[in-house]
């Protein structure tokens, strides 16, 4: 879809049908995949989800046009601050179990793929949960979603450098993370 | 800003391409960061575009209907649109609900008398089940307002209700509209205890044939596991024609788990060797990596004589089959071959228990007899839920067959599957049955009669009106303050089930019924009197220590939420747990009977040596207090810490003064000294950790051992990519390659256990002194020589955490 198509179906969405189901299977599954790495549980994630497009239809009169990437910035900001009311309200950090977990996308369609999939996602999201709020921010904003760095500066009030060095050192962080173990490459 | 000069521009890139065109980057963290996609259910995406459209049309019609009228609220939207009217609404509300109490009919009347009252008015559902489920009274209770007329209250939907679900206050809400409400309903407390008959999508109104009074089998997929088989499967891509060598097919064909209920005929198991069934025969057909291999596929392979694999036949026994729609909730559902209990619900209903037969409490005040229980059925084959009328096939007795046959075929009668109960519940004379409602009830796993769980409250009271220490239980749970306590412990459900099926819990019954002591039974109606919300958590083989029941010899001691430095970490303590107490402060100004206290630490000789450890204290209570029980001793010296002001941390107890079974293999201890200077980040106790060495190595006479400057160099992130497990570091500047250290992981997987810290008696600025960790069991004696030998070395280390 290009940036002038993108701009008729917004302006259409808001009294076609047809435009306003476009926009919404374009984005339900990016906002779903951000909220579900942001929240854990799919429960709490489709709930929230719902309750962030309801804020957008309500909303949707109300938006303007600045260019391109201002619709997504302009959603993804309403969905950022769904998931800080959310956590502002949460009192408990509880463990999730896997059965809580969202189904991960997968192209194999057995139960233990399934199943692994929900542990990779777990173990993904804890590792994202050890980066700085900032950073945790961003890199669910440009993995799941799939926003560009201009459009997460927009959501966030940063600057669009800012957010590219965020995002390498968040990166990075992982990175440490990630390696799970190291051969012994040199003894004393 | 150039990015043609920008250092990052390479990751960038690589991020930009990975995400646009979804090809595998070479990077494996991009890769899974760009796969790992939680996607959501089609079911619900679907479901909520249709919400919105809608939600948009009505939008669109209320931006016409404005702009000429003053229409007020629509039904289909959501409560939150109308914020604007609300108040108003809210305190119009409020002056009609005044002039009522004042004359004497603010109270909603009951459905019966209602239904009596106004025969016109009055809309009566019936089910298709012919009982009667559900009426709605006339509308009385609506409010005019000048120049927009009359709006009602209707009870609508707060969140997403399953099928199933037995409704209490939690699903539903009370929106006020200018639309017709005919038939619908106005007070959600008429609607407590029915059930929804279908899944009932947020914000819509509750309608009269959404419920009933009845039992509904949920739908939902079941959280339980479900049993597997082992199946021989390729191992790699077959094709028509291929030999098997007459080998151990190491690399060709293996087993794998696969569910039971699904396993394909003539699979080959493990149980029946089917691999030697493979041994010098050849394909007739492509069998796919992961794919079964099925004797059909062989040359020479015969199905004659084969017992389907799913079928675990059983001699003199017939097989009923019963309609998974006949069963109360698929909270048990074993594979094929699994062990059931068969609960026949028959319709019959009593005003009160009937003598010792078993009863189910129902909503509507009656109980539903269960008076047939076939034990240690065996579940023969079971259908896919998802098919209208798929059947769960139960291997009974002959003479058992012919009544559960027969029961089977009343449309009426409902069966629950359940493990096989003990043959006696804990049914002393000291013992009882105590129910507890199930709206007021969450439990983490399915819980079925016979098994054993630990029973929480979940909420502070309220003070009650006497300001006795809520000794007095009379008020509503504030369920704002979260407090988990401890109410019983180890007990046995003897009536009723929970089922939590992955998301939420559905509830099938009115209450749960537990096998509890006599003495609890006091406790427990004050409870439910004031509505107290209780955590169901499976209990453990071990028994814990009932923190109900002080363990003799100890007192009690709470600690202000506030006093403790690591608050974060209280929300996982939970009552039930161990803890020691820490508390850090200067030594010269510690209260006398610390001396007494036994810390795990020696006390260091320059005397400023600050932590005190109160071993092993029992949690009784959390919340914003958090109870203790402890020895009279150590409750006086935690009242002077908590007066003192000084800062206190619960951790978990100290493995190395917890009691050790004699089986354990022995695991060693080492201090790493002014560990926070070479901590790649906040170590904390519990973290699991690996300990590098530093090495000194060329002609380094000057090397700089402070590492100051391994943030510049980044050799962390060289030793995490593994690359290298050394980096060679310029200790002299301008004098690259002169000599240098290289680091060595001596410790991995090793976990903190205690970290001690002082207060520096000149600065007043408080650090660590050192870091205590337990050795992985793998380490040997060697190992820790050689270890210890670095550390008298004086070599700089680096602990970095996982």
């Amino acid at each position: 879809m290009t940036f002038t198509d993108e701009q008729q179906i917004i302006q259409q969405a808001r009294h076609n049908p047809t435009a306003f189901r476009e926009l919404y299977s374009r984005y339900y599954p990016r906002v779903y995949a951000y909220v579900a790495y942001r929240v854990g549980r799919a429960a709490d994630a489709e709930d929230l989800t719902a309750d962030i497009f309801l804020k957008l239809v309500e909303r949707l009169s109300q938006f303007e046009d600045r260019g391109e990437g201002a619709f997504a910035a302009w959603l993804f900001r309403i969905a950022h601050n769904a998931v800080s009311q959310f956590y502002r309200q949460q009192h408990l950090i509880l463990d999730i179990s896997l059965d809580e977990l969202p189904d991960i996308q997968s192209d194999a369609l057995t139960p233990e793929s399934a199943f692994q999939r929900q542990e990779q996602f777990q173990r993904l999201r804890q590792r994202i949960a050890n980066l700085s709020p900032r950073r945790q921010e961003i890199i669910t904003l440009r993995f799941f979603g799939e926003l560009r760095n201009s459009e997460i500066a927009a959501v966030l009030n940063l600057d669009e450098r800012t957010v590219a060095a965020h995002l390498c050192r968040a990166i990075e962080d992982l990175q440490r993370q990630y390696d799970p173990e190291m051969d012994r490459k040199y003894d004393p | 800003m150039n990015l043609n000069h920008d250092p990052d521009k390479h990751l960038l890139d690589q991020i930009d391409k990975l995400i646009e065109t979804k090809q595998p980057s070479g990077s494996a963290l991009l890769d899974e960061l760009a796969t790992t996609r939680p996607i959501p259910r089609p079911t619900v995406q679907t479901a909520l575009e249709e919400r919105l459209l809608a939600q948009l049309e009505t939008l669109n019609q209320g931006e016409t209907a404005m702009a000429s009228t003053t229409s007020y609220m629509p039904i289909s939207a959501p409560r939150r649109n109308w914020l604007p009217l609300t108040l108003l609404a809210a305190l119009i509300v409020v002056a009609i609900a005044g002039l009522m109490l004042i004359n004497g009919i603010g109270k909603s009347p009951k459905i019966n008398e209602m239904a009596l009252a106004n025969g016109t008015s009055t809309v009566t559902v019936t089910s298709t089940t012919s009982s009667t489920v559900a009426v709605v009274p006339p509308k009385n209770d609506s409010v005019r307002i000048p120049g927009v007329g009359n709006i009602s209250p209707l009870v609508v939907a707060v969140r997403d209700i399953p099928r199933g679900t037995v409704l209490s206050s939690r699903w539903l809400s009370v929106i006020y509209t200018s639309d017709d409400t005919s038939g619908m309903y106005s007070d959600p407390e008429l609607l407590r205890g029915l059930t929804a008959k279908q899944d009932i999508p947020r914000w819509q109104p509750i309608l009269p044939r959404d419920l009933t009074d009845q039992i509904v089998p949920t739908s939902l997929p079941t959280a339980i596991p479900k049993p597997t088989v082992k199946v021989l499967i390729a191992l790699q891509d077959l094709p028509r024609g291929y030999k098997f060598p007459e080998l151990p097919l190491y690399d060709i064909a293996a087993y794998a788990d696969w569910p039971a209920d699904s396993v394909p005929q003539y699979a080959l198991l493990q149980d029946e060797r089917g691999v030697q069934k493979l041994w010098g025969k050849t394909l007739q057909a492509d069998v796919s990596l992961g794919q079964p291999i099925l004797i059909s596929d062989i040359s020479g392979g015969t199905t004659q004589n084969l017992a389907a694999p799913t079928s675990p036949a059983v001699h003199n026994t017939n097989i009923v089959q019963i309609r998974l729609s006949a069963l109360t909730s698929d909270s048990l559902l074993p594979g094929v071959g699994g062990s059931v209990d068969v609960v026949a619900l028959l319709p019959f209903k009593a005003a009160s228990n009937i003598g010792d037969i078993p009863s189910t409490p129902m909503p509507d005040g009656t109980r539903l007899v269960e008076t047939y229980v076939l034990r240690n059925t065996l579940v023969f084959y079971h259908g896919d839920r998802s098919q209208p009328n798929a059947i769960v096939a139960i291997s009974v007795s002959v003479n058992e067959s012919r009544i559960l046959a027969w029961l089977a075929e009343q449309p009426q009668v409902m069966f629950r599957l359940q493990n096989p109960l003990p043959n006696a519940f804990d049914m002393t004379d000291n013992n009882t049955i105590v129910s507890i409602p199930f709206e007021n009830v969450t439990a983490t796993e399915n819980i079925q009669p016979g098994d054993r769980v630990n029973v929480i409250s979940t909420c502070a009271f309220v003070p009650d009106v006497m300001g006795v220490n809520n000794t007095v239980i009379s008020s509503k749970t504030d369920c704002n303050q979260s407090v988990e306590e401890t109410r019983a412990v180890n007990v046995q459900v003897f009536i009723g089930e929970i089922v939590v099926n992955g998301r939420k819990p559905v509830m099938t019954y009115d209450s749960i019924s537990l096998v509890m002591s006599k003495d609890a039974v006091p406790l427990f109606t004050k409870l439910n009197d004031a509505k107290m919300h209780f955590k169901l958590v499976p209990a453990t083989k071990a028994i814990q220590p009932t923190p109900t029941r002080l363990p003799s010899g100890l007192v009690t001691v709470d600690i202000p939420l506030a006093s403790l430095t690591s608050k974060e970490q209280s929300p996982k303590l939970q009552a039930g747990d161990h803890v020691d107490v820490v508390a850090t402060f200067k030594s010269s100004d510690a209260p006398p009977e610390s001396q007494t206290v036994i810390t795990p630490q020696p006390i260091q000789p320059n005397g400023h040596i600050t932590q005190r450890v109160i071993s092993d204290a029992l949690i009784i209570k959390t919340g914003d207090v958090i109870t203790l029980a402890v020895s009279p001793d150590a409750a006086s010296l935690l009242q002077q810490w908590i007066s003192a002001k000084l800062p206190i941390t619960l951790r978990p107890v100290d493995p190395a003064t917890a009691a050790n079974d004699g089986n354990s293999p022995p695991t060693y201890q080492l201090a790493l000294d002014s560990a926070s200077r070479w901590a790649t980040d906040d170590i904390q106790v519990g973290d699991t950790v690996d300990v590098v060495m530093g090495f000194v190595t060329g002609e380094a006479d000057s090397v700089d051992l402070a590492f100051k400057h391994y943030g510049t160099l980044k050799w962390v992130d060289e030793l995490s990519k593994g690359e290298v497990f050394a980096r060679i570091y310029s200790p002299t500047n301008g004098k690259p390659g002169a000599g240098g250290i290289f680091m060595h992981r001596i410790i991995q997987n090793a976990e903190v256990i205690a970290i001690n810290t002082y207060i520096d008696p000149t600065s007043g600025h408080m650090s660590t002194l050192n870091i205590i960790v337990e050795l992985p069991a793998s380490m040997t004696l060697n190992d820790l020589s050689t270890i210890n030998d670095y550390i008298q070395a004086g070599l700089p280390y680096l602990v970095i955490k996982h």
